[in-house]
């Protein structure tokens, strides 16, 4: 799985490239690149086509395997930002989705407004703050889908790479942490058959000859 | 076991026996090849247009046996 790499000017906030090659994240970055870069198309084709073609699109396939990869190389869960008890006990707004050591992990799939939050919990996660924090992270990254792939993987809501990089430029005085937004390219290997609500299947990838 | 619970158990499981350094144990093997290898085993059959119901059963037992394995190995 492919990913728009390396970071160009324009978007290397807070100057995440230079952070990416700091002694304390190089090893755990290192990781996480081969993990993304590890997980093999067709594997998520056939994890759709055979496990999930009861859906629309492909996001829960690609969502549970780079969870499950990322789960492999040792990312926490559910991680609290913070070590105060808030408002309420089952809260979970103030939660790292994936910790893998100082590096801290999302993935936006859906809405751009749960983009724009998770943009906004990742530099929370980073930003020393008025409450003591439990764990606090030195670098975000947001795992996206390009426009190109979110077309070609049928995610029927907005959220995409191009418009985080939008997010991140605009809200950068707010957002004063390094994060990097990772968008996954479309390998262009497959197109997706959508049967339409209702049917069994719901949808088909088909590998491209 | 149900194959998506088992294939984040297992993921975590392999985890495990790594941060201890046991990615030479036959358990790490093992779960390592319920991943990559068994719990895709029934696809085949599936495009096939086969009944795979008995094979998914018996691939979350392979599963659960896995994990039984590792709490106990504890």
């Amino acid at each position: 799985m492919n990913f728009i790499w390396p970071i160009d000017d324009q978007w290397n906030h807070c100057n995440v490239r230079s952070v990416l090659q700091r002694p304390d994240i190089e090893p755990y970055w290192t990781e996480l690149y081969c993990a993304i870069n590890g997980i093999i198309w067709d594997d998520l084709i056939n994890l759709h086509n055979h496990e999930y073609n009861d859906r629309m699109s492909m996001s829960v396939a690609i969502s549970e395997r780079i969870d499950n990869e990322l789960t492999e190389i040792g990312a926490e869960a559910e991680v609290p930002i913070f070590s105060k008890k808030l408002v309420s006990s089952r809260d979970d707004r103030y939660r790292i989705w994936k910790k893998l050591g100082p590096i801290a992990i999302d993935y936006s799939f859906g809405h751009p407004d749960g983009l724009r939050w998770k943009l906004n919990r990742l530099a929370t996660a980073i930003i020393p703050n008025q409450h003591s924090m439990e764990n606090q992270c030195q670098l975000g990254v947001l795992i996206v889908a390009t426009e190109s792939l979110r077309k070609a993987a049928k995610f029927d809501a907005k959220a995409n790479w191009e418009t985080a990089i939008e997010d991140l430029n605009i809200m950068a005085a707010q957002l004063q942490a390094p994060i990097f937004i990772l968008g996954l390219k479309n390998p262009e290997t497959f197109t997706m058959i959508d049967y339409g609500r209702g049917k069994k299947p719901r949808s088909h990838v088909k590998k491209l000859v | 076991m149900q194959l998506k619970k088992a294939r984040k158990k297992l993921a975590s499981i392999v985890a495990s026996l790594r941060a201890q350094n046991q990615s030479e144990s036959e358990l790490y093997r093992k779960a390592k090849h319920w991943i990559d290898v068994e719990s895709k085993s029934h696809w085949d059959k599936m495009d096939l247009g086969e009944d795979v119901s008995e094979l998914v059963k018996a691939i979350g037992t392979s599963a659960a046996e896995i994990v039984w394995e590792y709490n106990t190995m504890k």
